[in-house]
Formats: C-alpha cells, sequence, structure tokens
C-alpha cells in the first residue's frame, strides 16, 4: 500500500523508516539543542572570557592534535600493514585495536595510569628526566590516544584496501621504491579515509573525560574542567562551558573536514 | 636479448611450467592464449613485480631473476588502467622521472619528446579519468616511455578499444617499434597478434605449446587447439585409408599426392579451398558438391557456410566476382587442394 502525495508515492516501509530515523536523529540532537536554548546568551558570554576556560580549551585542542599527530606516525604505517600484508594473528591484530572502544574508559585510565605512574617503568625511566607523565599534558595526550587510536588506524586501513594494488605496482614498474610508492601513491590515494580518520581520532581524543581524569585530572583539559564546575557550582555553571565546548569542536570538526575534502578534489 | 629461462610459478590454482623463451634485441614479440593461460603473470614475473619459484631471467646476459622490480628497465603497461588518478597526464608521465630525480629541465624536455611521439600533447594537462580508452592506453605507453624501458611489456593493450582507436593505436605501436624498442605483447585476438607479431608464441595452461613465426604457425600448427586458436575454422578428425587417402568424417574421402604417416585431424585452411558456381560437371580429383548455407557480409571479405555434408568456411575477398552470383542454397562446386591440406 502507497501513500499518494502530489508529486510522489511514498510506501509505508520507507515512511516507518523516516520516522524511526527520525527518532534517532532527535536522541543525537535534542539534548544538545536542549542545552544551547537552556543556556543564558549572557552565561555563554561571560564564561567566553573566563580566562580558565579559554586556557582548557586551547591546552584540549592542542594536546589532542598533537597527540593525533604523533599517534598517526604509527598509525598510518601500521594501516598500511593491516591492508597489504597477510600474516599469522592478523585476526586476533585486527581485534585488538578495537579494544581501546569497547573497554570503559576510566579502566582504560588505570591502564594507562599502571604503565606511566612514577613507579613503573616508564615513569622511572622519565623521572630520570626529570618529568612525569602523571599529571602532565603528555600524560593527558597517552590517555586521549589510547581511546582514540582504533578510529585513525581503522579509517586509514579501509582507506588502503580502497586503493587497488594494480597501481602500486605500476609505480614500482616505473622505478619507485617501497617508500616511494607509499608516500606517492599510496597515501594520497588513500587520503581522503587517512583525514577522516585523523578528525575521528581528534575528536574522540578531545572529548575524552574517563581516561584523561585518572591520568591528569590537572592541569584541566575542558572535559574535566565542565565535570568540576557541575561537581562544585551545579548545572547552570557547567552549561555555558559545555556549550562553548561543544561549538569549537563543531567548528574544528567542520573546517577539518572541509580540508580532507579539498585536498581530494583537487 | 631477453631470455626466459625454464620459469615455473605456482598461482592461486594454475601452475606456470617451466616457460622458456628468447626475445632478441628489436623483436616485436606476442604471447597469445586464452584467458587464465598465464601471460600476465609470466608479465609481471619478466618485469619483477611477482618473484617466480624456479628459473631464471637473463636481460642482455646479466641475470635480473632477483634484481628488484625498480631497478630493471622493463616497462609494464598493465591491462587495466594504472594512471594514477591523483595526477594529471603530464604529472604520470613525469612520475617516473622524476621518481629518478632527473632534474626540472630534463624532465620538461623528455615530457615533451614522448608527448609528440605518442600524439598528446593537447591532453597533458587532463585529469586521467576524463581520458578515453585510446588515450589511457596512450598515456600508460609514454608513461612507460618516459622512464627509459628497454623492453616494453604490454598487457593487452587493444582489447577494451574501439576499432578505429584499435588501428590508430596498433600503427603507433608499430612506429615504436620500428625506432627499435622491443616489444611483448598479449593479446587473445589472432589478427592483432598476426598483424604485429615478429614471433608469437601460444600458451595454454601456463605452458608454451607453439612459438614461431605467425607464417610457420599458420603452416605448421603444432595441435588442434592452436590451428583452432589462430583461426582455423576447416579442421577435422580425419582416418587414413592409405597412406595416399584419407577420410573426413567417414563422409568425405580425399586423395593426396604426399604420403600421410599418421594423422588424427586436418586442417583446411582457406587456400586450400575453392569455389565454383558451376556445379553440374564434378569431375576432378578432390571437388565436393556443397550448399551455400550463409553468407555474411564485412566489410572487406565475405564469409560462406557451406554443407559438403560436413560444415565448411571459406572466405571470399569483396572484389571476387563470384560474390554476385552466390546466394543461401545456391549449390557450388568445392574443390580442394590436397597439397595444401595441413596435417596434425
Amino acid at each position: 500500500m502507497k501513500i499518494k502525495t502530489e508529486g510522489y508515492q511514498i510506501s509505508w516501509f520507507n515512511l516507518a523508516l523516516i520516522i524511526l530515523g527520525g527518532f534517532a536523529l532527535l536522541f543525537i540532537i535534542g539534548p544538545v539543542l536542549g542545552m544551547f536554548l537552556h543556556s543564558s546568551p549572557v552565561k555563554v558570554l561571560e564564561t567566553v572570557q573566563d580566562k580558565e576556560v579559554q586556557a582548557s580549551i586551547f591546552r584540549t585542542l592542542a594536546i589532542a592534535f598533537t597527540g593525533t599527530l604523533f599517534f598517526a606516525i604509527f598509525a598510518v604505517p601500521f594501516a598500511y600493514i593491516l591492508a597489504r600484508k597477510e600474516f599469522s594473528g592478523k585476526r586476533l591484530i585486527t581485534g585488538i585495536i578495537d579494544l581501546p572502544v569497547i573497554i570503559p574508559h576510566t579502566a582504560a585510565g588505570i591502564a594507562i595510569l599502571g604503565v606511566i605512574s612514577r613507579d613503573s617503568l616508564i615513569g622511572k625511566g622519565a623521572g630520570l628526566l626529570g618529568f612525569q607523565f602523571v599529571g602532565h599534558p603528555a600524560g593527558i595526550a597517552l590517555a586521549m590516544g589510547f581511546v582514540s587510536i582504533p578510529f585513525l588506524i581503522n579509517a586509514a586501513r579501509d582507506g588502503f584496501l580502497n586503493v587497488p594494488v594494480r597501481y602500486e605496482k605500476a609505480a614500482l614498474n616505473l622505478g619507485a621504491s617501497p617508500i616511494q610508492v607509499f608516500l606517492t601513491i599510496s597515501l594520497p590515494m588513500a587520503w581522503k579515509n587517512v583525514v577522516s580518520g585523523f578528525v575521528m581520532m581528534f575528536g574522540r581524543g578531545m572529548s575524552e573525560f574517563g581516561a584523561v581524569v585518572i591520568v591528569a585530572y590537572h592541569p584541566l583539559t575542558t572535559p574535566v574542567l565542565i565535570f568540576e564546575r557541575f561537581t562544585e557550582f551545579g548545572l547552570s555553571y557547567a552549561q555555558p562551558v559545555a556549550v562553548i565546548f561543544i561549538l569549537i569542536c563543531l567548528l574544528v570538526f567542520i573546517l577539518l573536514r572541509l580540508l580532507s575534502v579539498k585536498k581530494v578534489a583537487r | 636479448m631477453l631470455s626466459i629461462q625454464q620459469i615455473s610459478k605456482r598461482y592461486n590454482n594454475f601452475f606456470l611450467n617451466e616457460i622458456s623463451i628468447d626475445i632478441k634485441q628489436g623483436e616485436y614479440f606476442v604471447l597469445t592464449g586464452p584467458s587464465g593461460a598465464g601471460k600476465s603473470v609470466l608479465f609481471e614475473i619478466i618485469a619483477g613485480i611477482i618473484n617466480a619459484d624456479s628459473g631464471a631471467i637473463f636481460l642482455n646476459e646479466i641475470n635480473i631473476t632477483n634484481l628488484a622490480v625498480q631497478k630493471r628497465k622493463i616497462g609494464l603497461v598493465f591491462q587495466d588502467n594504472t594512471l594514477f588518478p591523483h595526477l594529471t597526464v603530464k604529472q604520470n608521465i613525469k612520475y617516473p622521472l622524476k621518481i629518478r630525480n632527473f632534474d626540472h629541465f630534463e624532465i620538461s624536455k623528455r615530457v615533451t619528446e614522448i608527448a609528440d611521439d605518442m600524439g598528446i600533447s593537447a591532453i597533458l594537462d587532463r585529469r586521467t579519468d576524463s581520458l578515453s580508452g585510446g588515450e589511457i592506453q596512450r598515456v600508460s605507453i609514454a608513461r612507460a616511455l618516459a622512464g627509459n624501458a628497454e623492453y616494453l611489456l604490454l598487457d593487452e593493450p587493444l582489447s577494451s578499444l574501439d576499432i578505429q582507436s584499435k588501428e590508430e593505436l596498433r600503427i603507433l605501436l608499430k612506429s615504436i617499434h620500428k625506432q627499435g624498442l622491443t616489444i611483448l605483447h598479449i593479446t587473445h585476438d589472432q589478427r592483432e597478434a598476426f598483424q604485429l607479431a615478429d614471433r608469437m608464441a601460444v600458451m595454454v595452461n601456463g605452458q608454451i605449446i607453439q612459438c614461431d613465426k605467425p607464417l610457420q604457425i599458420c603452416k605448421a600448427p603444432v595441435s588442434k587447439f592452436v590451428a583452432d586458436f589462430i583461426g582455423f575454422r576447416n579442421f577435422y578428425p580425419v582416418k587414413l585409408f592409405s597412406r595416399n587417402q584419407l577420410c573426413i568424417n567417414e563422409k568425405i574421402i580425399i586423395n593426396s599426392p604426399q604420403t600421410i604417416d599418421k594423422s588424427d585431424f586436418i586442417v583446411l585452411p582457406e587456400q586450400a579451398l575453392s569455389i565454383n558456381d558451376v556445379y553440374d560437371d564434378i569431375s576432378g580429383e578432390n571437388s565436393f558438391t556443397g550448399i551455400i548455407k550463409e553468407i555474411t557480409y564485412f566489410p572487406d571479405s565475405v564469409e560462406l557456410t557451406l554443407d559438403i555434408g560436413l560444415p565448411m568456411y571459406k572466405t571470399l575477398q569483396q572484389s571476387d566476382d563470384l560474390i554476385d552470383k552466390l546466394t543461401p542454397g545456391l549449390k557450388v562446386q568445392i574443390s580442394i587442394d590436397s597439397s595444401k591440406i595441413i596435417f596434425l
């Protein structure tokens, strides 16, 4: 049975899909929109000028971006190996990559802390150099990276899988070394996926609270600051910070997406 | 000279079995055979993209079997389009030169020269996804030549082109070859093979079953498969009645002046058959009455499907006066020149 409208027909099935999909979309948009509507513009403007808020936002973005860039140096070549090479235990490794996504992030924080605490081997090594991961931006970057690196690895691997091997064979035949093939053919052709994974990792990293709060409550990242203001002063103090952070996240997200689209379109 | 010696490779579901070929400098060598015969795998082994399980490859008497693919001066144009989609035509041609750190001036000079030779100067700034099939092949060959390849391997370069582009590219390949380049060319189109090859090999199930000059393969195909593959249509199982008489399908008896020791199949090539529209007086030796079952017209020829108790095919040139007199159902006299029969 079909519903007739003026220009076209919609089947009951399609209508059901639209309604159910609409609810899913509302579930995402509703709380965010509600928060924007309940926040007083005056309070938001006041919060924008708050030095502590400004510092935490800048810190969060800087640590997340630097961390993502640092981990990309390892994650992208690893993704290429996963896309191109066959080896025993590959399925197991592919499963392990997704582990940070499914474990509770506070547990992830505990796991990271176990590796970088003052008593650990790495922590002692860092201590000898006069520096500690715990309570340091580097520790925050590790916590952010741990929970978000699967996004980059998986997206980059899918990107490399989408590059037909024949292009790489052709480049080899034209005299390129394997590393030149990777840098001039595979990576540019998988660029869209790599950037998309980078954006996802960056976005997921900067919004991380659970793992970060265990590794480093201070210096404050914005998610920790929102939590702190909520527990100490209540919802009305936490809301403006959340609104500002969401807007900045959206802005950065859109900018990076546009950048990746332009790069591909060239 | 490129010398391929007893190359074997187990690859997915088939086995490349001890392939040996010597390709002389400046030769146009065509490798033909049905799909899945292993032709493309052999090319990838020669180019160094995949390694053989055993055997050796010598280029100008230097063993290159284990030489890295980048260091072999063998250009390969793949069957599928491998022009890099994120680069323009010009950037694609520049690629092997930039990889080898040629200076900017040298790169520009070489790209201009090759583009002129290949007739692609007007499309240098185009994106590769906007090219026609013929343009893709020209740019692919130009890119392979830019890398100073001494040997050019072409894997089905004409197979996806329309008739006009095919003819243009065929002429271009002949012209490149005349400049001294050694070309190895894969095709399953026997017409293309005969038009281009100095020498050709027929490959089936990972083995080369015949390798010779095209004319020689036509004169003496080694098997029914080769005869069929290179385009002979009139081949028949035979029984020997005597050393000078054989019988096709137990229906047609042919007397042969030459002594036949053993033969299971014969091929009746075009030149062994003649047709006459006067059939009343069947008096000559090896002459039979046949009926024209079908006439198929081509731009330069006419193909007759005949029935003389078994199906037979004869091609006449468009200029042949006989064509106007022939109609389907007409009885004709068919004479077989037994001296031109090919015994398999």
